[in-house]
């Protein structure tokens, strides 16, 4: 398996739709990436929590007092 | 409630959910099921060590609860929890417990989780992957792994990534460069 950056040294941050456009060696199957972060993007995209955060948190979120409102909140509540 | 339940409850409730008692406000359900992979992706990968990684995301998310009313939304919701997370992990990796914590490589959730329908291929390949990504960013300074972190997220602009960590854009874009380059040189040798 190999997982290696292209040759290309242009490096550059896109947001958005930007991305999918300016990245002319990614591929999944032969993973290649053209910069560290879409390598990380791949790696989050591949990332899932576990379940069983989702519920320790519902259980522990049930354990809590809802909050009072914030001060400036009372004060200005609009 | 089964893990499927309480994962298909998240689903299920959309933006315009009315109620959800169960997570305790309204909106919650659905802040978690937004944000979730990215805060549990970044403290990951910034904490090196899973189980940590599933404590430090349900106590972002805990803390992000209580203090949901001081929110203000001047900067986005990501952002928020972003810094929550980062002040987390931060005082994780000072605190004597993680210095002193064994880490155990065999756990399951080690590293990247495949989904379950991948074939063993795909699953070894992104194991594999993720360990090697892992060695590469615990090479690198702790601000170097932040800001590739962060940037690597799509949501994230490079002024929301110099907010977020204390410096102008000018100087994220310098040491990102660095970064990049201490990352594209040290990847290889994971092999």
């Amino acid at each position: 398996m190999k997982h290696q950056f292209s040759s290309s040294e242009e490096h550059q941050h896109t947001t958005g739709s930007q991305r999918q456009n300016t990245q002319e060696t990614q591929s999944t199957a032969g993973h290649e990436f053209a910069t560290p972060e879409e390598m990380l993007r791949f790696d989050a995209s591949r990332t899932i929590p576990p379940p069983g955060v989702a519920i320790r948190l519902r259980e522990s979120l049930i354990r809590e007092p809802v909050p009072a409102p914030a001060w400036w909140r009372r004060l200005w509540p609009w | 409630m089964t893990d499927l339940a309480v994962m298909t409850e998240i689903q299920r409730q959309g933006p315009d959910a009315t109620e959800a008692p169960s997570w305790g406000r309204p909106e919650f359900a659905t802040i978690y099921a937004d944000h979730s992979r990215a805060i549990y992706y970044l403290v990951l990968r910034f904490l090196g060590e899973p189980a940590q990684a599933e404590d430090a995301t349900h106590d972002v998310f805990l803390k992000a609860f209580r203090k949901y009313e001081d929110f203000r939304g001047e900067a986005c919701l990501r952002t928020w929890l972003y810094r929550i997370a980062i002040n987390h992990c931060q005082n994780l990796l000072r605190s004597w417990h993680h210095r002193h914590i064994l880490c155990q490589e065999s756990d399951p959730y080690w590293e990247t989780n495949a989904s379950p329908q991948d074939n063993p291929l795909r699953v070894l390949e992104t194991k594999e992957l993720g360990q090697r990504i892992q060695k590469t960013l615990d090479h690198l300074p702790d601000e170097y792994r932040l800001l590739l972190l962060l940037v690597a997220d799509e949501r994230m602009s490079y002024d929301e990534v110099a907010e977020l960590t204390r410096q102008t854009a000018d100087a994220v874009r310098g040491k990102l460069h660095r970064a990049r380059k201490a990352f594209a040189e040290y990847f290889p040798q994971t092999a």
